[in-house]
């Protein structure tokens, strides 16, 4: 099951300036990808998934944001060190991310066709991508930015027609008004997965969406990822996703990776006391009233992390180690199941 | 938090009670420090507010503000004695600058105050009632908006006799559609805010509703319009100065003496230039304050 | 203690669709379209539907905040439609809202204890002293604390915000409280208190719940009855044993296979809907589910608008299949 590595993230830490101070949004966060899995990441909203994932295509704000130490390699290199061209094949290339709100993803004024056939068109000849703009479209008079076009409209229409939108020579010429909000989504996931890219980065891709509808796309997404054999970084609040897509699950809080396994592990096995929190605090189908607990206290103000572990004071394991040390490295105790916790071992 | 808000002395308490607004207050004032030409602005109305308040008791000549001549130093340009020369009666132009001072900012004021007022109360009750209310009261200020102030103005002081109260006059009843029309697309805005039902839940009557939850919410917008508009303020009422509709002879006014002093121009530069000057500063401070409160007001950092 | 609280009939809310050169009124949307049910004192009645389901019309209907277009609201035994727009005030005072989202249910630029002793002033319930004292008891009741009165909204956590509005609309001690969606926008583990603080209140001041939510997970845990909502109509209404256990209408199994359960293991049919409401809703007079009905039998779906029909105990289903 275990290949090669994809992405493997070392003790990645990222500063962000602000007018009250710098907050230390990402404290040492270690990450893994294998070729081919779909990695879930795991937490609850500011603790830090987003820029982590934004930081594989180098996306973060710098500045405001500083990264202060760690390294991010993709395939073996460490993107933070590429030249801004390498970078710009990367994210053309090998990399796709789709976000939350397929909203405001698309450019209400230029049609589908057009947004997608520039997306395609860039990823296949990035030296072009420029040219290819509407308002830079002057450089149609050329007959290779023509071809370009034509090629990439085509793939377009491939790609709108796999993810089931139907009638799709004519809906291409449509602006993303004319669609619904689970058609936009499919809509951003035809273009990210247009050029078959060596890893898809899903941002919380339903959170925006109903119930009935989630399903479909999450299905869609399955499908895709087995066809094209992708690997994906999943980034979701809501475990029920997780545990239905993801093979392998990496829970995060307050900026630190506690604890990371396969689905299995970390569903029926936690061992870290944030994640045992977060299982007892789900109602599932089988709950009694009264038996979910929330987790006391609230998340840390970045500006003023608690010393140590940052989860120590909700923590009801907690030591006084715990407010003084930081927590040690991931600790493997058992195959494939790392945590970050002075409980362990 | 150690000490219990109530055991904590007087001055504890109010700032414990206002912690809020302190802190908010700090903000901006941070943001403002940012933008350097709002701090000039900021200096340029302090040192207006001073001359305004204080001027008129340490102008050299106090007498020149009023009927009197003095013809044989008339027509001079700026010397030590008279830092910005005499007039055609020989009265000494600083003197009647720094005194029409105060007429203007507290003309200025007023016209602000009166017009804001009509116009944000007018505009409160189109937005929140919609419907027929909004219609009518929306196509009286287009109507309104479709004549220039100043010949709205004009007609109005015309009509009831120059003076520079009824300049004042003319020019709050033109100002009131400005901030009608902002006030109502602030209050059409946040009319659908989830708080606002929340009130309605509660059981708020529209009156409490309008007045304790949408119009303070519209503070940021008011201020900043306000306060540009106070400049404006200050130039209309200039404008009918010049024209003759405004201030009477002998009270100083800025524009009035500009206007006496195109006679004399090019010669007499300084009774045209240096007044106008002071309508310049004004209205530029004026200016560069309204802009560093919309950058402290929006967007907020804090929302 | 089964005294029927709130009974409302043959509710509808249209709503105008205007067109035209003069905006006349060419149509209408039917965001509630003929709704009965009947909640019980101290009982959690669940409202469950997707994005364009009515069920958020139908809270703020029965709340008045909304004008409803036809029907009955029968509150304690008197129709709430019949009253005067001064006695519906008067009325409010025992039935209020918790909002969906925390960051724009408190006006940001009050104190908290302005915000929550408004309905005691606008009431003129209590004072001065008296006030603050009120004041600090609700407070305390949802779990904060005395230094949290001077502050204001942008201050507090989206959590915290949500306890601000509990408290509001407590200080008029209602009999009931219709929330809407109230832990949607929280996080996993905020939500769980907040659950936790509704359920103590709820025992502790013998409330009664409408609770309006997508979250099937949520609605189990919480409450007693549920009422399943599909473009303005009932599709099923029963208990929460016998909806989760035994559900019956497709639209039910369907919304339940795609909820996702955080159990790795858990395998269940999986039945997806296709398209969506907005390019296969039904049309009135027919059954509006059947475009997307993946059970749908004959032609009587789309001739004939199925009607609730109840299948034993309290479980209601409106489908041709169980006529």
């Amino acid at each position: 099951m275990r290949n090669e590595l994809l992405v493997e993230i070392k003790d990645l830490r990222l500063d962000f300036h602000t007018f009250d101070g710098v907050s230390k949004v990402l404290n040492g966060v270690n990450l893994k990808i294998w070729r081919g899995d779909i990695l879930g990441l795991v937490g609850e909203t500011g603790c830090g998934k987003t820029m982590t994932a934004l930081s594989i295509p180098r996306l973060i704000p710098c500045p405001p944001g500083q990264i202060t130490s760690g390294q991010v390699l993709f395939e073996g290199e460490d993107v933070l060190r590429k030249t801004q061209e390498e970078i710009r094949l990367l994210r053309a290339k090998k990399l796709a991310m789709i976000f939350q709100d397929p909203t405001t993803s698309l450019n209400p004024v230029f049609s589908i066709g057009d947004q997608m056939t520039d997306i395609i068109g860039s990823r296949r000849d990035i030296s072009r991508a420029s040219r290819l703009s509407l308002l830079g479209g002057l450089g149609n008079i050329s007959p290779a930015i023509r071809e370009l076009r034509q090629a990439a409209k085509e793939r377009a229409i491939e790609m709108l027609q796999r993810v089931g939108i139907g009638d799709a020579p004519k809906r291409i010429d449509d602006y993303p008004h004319q669609f619904s909000g689970g058609m936009r989504q499919r809509v951003l996931i035809a273009t990210a997965l247009s050029e078959a890219p060596s890893l898809l980065i899903a941002d919380e891709p339903t959170t925006a969406l109903d119930v009935s509808i989630q399903a479909q796309i999450l299905r869609l997404i399955e499908e895709l990822v087995q066809e094209l054999n992708l690997s994906t970084l999943l980034i979701t609040h809501n475990l029920g996703v997780v545990a239905k897509m993801c093979q392998r699950v990496a829970v995060m809080y307050a900026g630190v990776i506690v604890e990371c396994g396969s689905v299995i592990d970390i569903f029926k096995n936690p061992k870290h006391p944030y994640t045992l929190g977060l299982m007892r605090a789900i109602p599932t189908y089988g709950t009694k009233r009264g038996e979910i607990k929330g987790i006391p206290g609230s998340v840390p103000n970045f500006l003023a992390p608690p010393p140590g572990c940052r989860f120590h004071p909700r923590c009801e394991h907690a030591t006084p180690r715990c407010a003084e040390e930081p927590p040690p490295a991931p600790m493997e105790i058992a195959p494939g199941h790392e945590v970050s916790c002075f409980l362990y071992p | 938090m150690s000490v219990s808000v109530e055991a904590r002395g007087w001055w504890g308490r109010w700032r414990a009670k206002n912690e809020g607004l302190i802190d908010e207050w700090r903000r901006g004032l941070y943001r403002f420090r940012q933008s350097r030409l709002s701090i000039v602005g900021m200096a340029i109305i302090i040192f207006l507010l001073i001359v305004a308040f204080t001027g008129r008791h340490w102008v050299p000549y106090p007498k020149d503000a009023g009927f009197t001549t003095h013809v044989e130093i008339r027509l001079q340009g700026p010397t030590r004695d008279n830092l910005f020369g005499t007039d055609g009666y020989g009265r000494d132009v600083f003197t009647r600058t720094i005194w029409a001072t105060q007429t203007s900012l507290i003309a200025g004021t007023v016209i602000v105050l009166v017009g804001g007022l009509i116009g944000i109360i007018l505009g409160g009750i189109a937005g929140y009632f919609g419907g027929l209310v909004n219609e009518v009261i929306m196509r009286i200020t287009d109507i309104m908006l479709t004549m220039p102030g100043i010949f709205l103005a004009l007609a109005i002081t015309a009509a009831l006799g120059p003076s520079i109260l009824h300049a004042m006059m003319a020019l709050s009843i033109t100002w009131w559609p400005g901030y009608c029309r902002l006030v109502q697309a602030q209050v059409l805005s946040i009319r659908e805010e989830d708080y606002v039902e929340a009130a309605r839940c509660i059981g708020a009557s529209p009156r409490r509703i309008l007045f304790n939850h949408i119009l303070p919410n519209c503070l940021s917008a008011i201020v900043v319009k306000a306060s540009m508009d106070f400049g404006f303020a200050v130039l209309n009422l200039a404008a009918l100065g010049f024209i003759g509709v405004g201030a009477q002879p002998p009270v100083p006014e800025w524009g009035v003496m500009i206007s006496k002093g195109r006679e004399f121009l090019p010669y007499g530069w300084w009774l045209s230039t240096l007044p106008g000057l002071a309508m310049f500063l004004t209205v530029f401070g004026f200016n560069m304050l309204g802009d560093g409160l919309r950058d402290i007001f929006d967007p907020r950092a804090r929302r | 203690m089964s005294e029927t609280l709130l009974e409302v009939r043959k509710l509808k809310k249209y709503f105008p669709v205007r067109g035209g050169f003069f905006q006349r009124r060419i149509g209408h949307i039917g965001a509630v379209d003929g709704i009965d049910l009947s909640i019980e004192q101290g009982q959690s009645f669940g409202l469950v539907g997707e994005s364009g389901s009515g069920k958020t019309t139908v809270g703020k209907t029965i709340l008045h905040l909304i004008e409803p277009t036809e029907g009955e609201i029968i509150f304690e035994g008197q129709d709430l439609c019949r009253l005067s727009e001064s006695k519906m005030r008067q009325r409010r005072a025992e039935m209020q809202m918790i909002f969906q989202d925390p960051y724009s249910s408190l006006n940001p630029r009050m104190t908290v204890k302005r915000i929550v002793g408004e309905p005691l002033v606008i009431h003129k319930w209590a004072k001065g002293r008296a006030l603050d004292d009120r004041v600090r008891e609700l407070i305390s009741l949802v779990g904060l604390m005395e230094d949290h009165l001077y502050r204001y909204p942008h201050e507090f956590s989206g959590g915290q915000r949500q306890r601000i509005g509990i408290a509001r609309a407590l200080a008029l001690e209602p009999k009931m409280l219709i929330l809407d969606e109230p832990t949607s926008a929280l996080d996993v583990s905020v939500q769980a208190q907040v659950l936790d603080l509704l359920l103590k209140l709820q025992r502790r001041l013998n409330l009664t719940y409408l609770f309006i939510s997508h979250d099937l997970a949520v609605i189990r845990y919480i409450c007693d009855r549920v009422a399943l909502m599909y473009m303005g109509k009932i599709l099923e209404l029963g208990s929460v044993e016998d909806i989760f256990q035994q559900p019956m209408h497709p639209y039910t199994r369907a919304l339940l296979s795609a909820m996702p359960v955080a159990d790795p293991e858990y395998e269940a049919e999986e039945i997806i809907l296709e398209g969506e409401i907005s390019t296969l809703g039904g049309e009135e007079g027919t059954c509006r589910f059947a475009p997307r009905c993946p059970a749908r039998k004959s032609d009587r779906c789309t001739e004939e608008e199925p009607v609730l029909k109840e299948l034993g105990d309290g479980h209601l289903v409106a489908c041709h299949l169980y006529d």
